[in-house]
């Protein structure tokens, strides 16, 4: 995607029109936002755990994930985001970031001062109403990974992490769920779902014996969509229609 | 500390069959598995499937040899 001032603005605009009742005068305040675009390779920290941002980051191509890691150094995705999320909303209200976010793909970004953010929020509640409920959107999401990475047997929560990668993919606009490929690696997989890359490769090759992803690729491509949810136990109302 | 071996063959639903449980003066210590070639960058190496005693949260990288795993769980105490 080409980001140019228009569609920077359209992405940040339909991403909040999606999660609340914006009118004209919401979106012309939007509208006049100002903001920088930026574009990163894969692989890189977008925010590090500690550090003050200046700016709201909205993916608007490529894909990312924010991941916290313990002291021995093990590593833990909590969530994969799609072109149109705002990828790090709490340095709006509260201090330095708590995490770290990183790209998967080469990403472009659009940096809006949070300065700018903050007074539309407080001039336009139906701005703030719907990053508030984008909030709640995200607090969902998170308690379902806590359920997928406690609960669920392993062919069952790597199931649902990748229907969950290709729902969210859908609902922005990058095409439907069957026959699609997701550019996530053995790694990344192992560190959203608490296992370890060799699990992670067993059970990638059981749901290729199975029919339900491509063989022998090193991206994931989804063959049997409905099977995988059924085998993923994925219930997409936790996403509320918007995330 | 003397490390004892037992090989057994593992029901891991994958090609990863050959294993071996792993005694530490005569108590199960882990469960080892020597990667298939369902693994292309790991195929030989040992893994560790289970712990006992000390539970590894960071899943140590699969082992080329079995000195290289003693050498770990020497230096893991």
């Amino acid at each position: 995607m080409v980001a140019n001032h228009a569609n920077v603005l359209s992405t940040i605009t339909d991403k909040l029109q999606s999660l609340g009742m914006l009118d004209q005068s919401d979106r012309d305040a939007l509208g006049s936002l100002v903001f920088t675009v930026n574009t990163a390779p894969a692989n890189h920290d977008l925010v590090k755990q500690g550090e003050v941002s200046t700016d709201l980051q909205v993916l608007l191509d490529g894909y990312a994930c924010r991941y916290k890691i313990t002291a021995e150094g093990a590593r833990q995705i909590v969530s994969f985001h799609v072109p149109g999320d705002i990828l790090d909303a709490q340095q709006l209200l509260l201090g330095c970031a708590d995490h770290f976010v990183q790209t998967i793909t080469s990403v472009t970004i659009g940096a809006v001062p949070l300065a700018e953010f903050r007074r539309i929020m407080k001039l336009r509640p139906n701005v703030a109403e719907a990053l508030w409920r984008d909030t709640l959107i995200d607090a969902s999401i998170y308690r379902e990974w806590v359920l997928n990475v406690g609960k669920r047997d392993m062919t069952s929560r790597i199931a649902h992490m990748l229907c969950e990668f290709a729902f969210r993919r859908e609902n922005a606009g990058l095409g439907p769920p069957g026959r699609c490929e997701l550019p996530i690696n053995q790694h990344q997989i192992a560190d959203a779902t608490g296992l370890s890359a060799v699990h992670v490769n067993r059970v990638l090759h059981e749901l290729a014996r199975n029919g339900l992803i491509a063989p022998d690729k090193p991206e994931v491509t989804i063959v049997d969509w409905p099977q995988l949810c059924r085998i993923g136990d994925f219930d997409p109302s936790y996403l509320h229609g918007a995330a | 500390m003397v490390l004892t071996f037992q090989v057994v063959t593992l029901d891991s639903n994958s090609p990863d069959q050959e294993g071996s449980l792993v005694f530490r003066d005569g108590r199960l210590l882990a469960v080892i598995t020597r990667l298939s070639d369902i693994h292309p960058e790991l195929a030989g190496r040992w893994f560790v499937e289970a712990t006992f005693g000390r539970v590894p949260i960071v899943y140590p990288p699969p082992f080329e040899t079995i000195d290289e795993f003693e050498d770990w769980v020497t230096n893991a105490e």
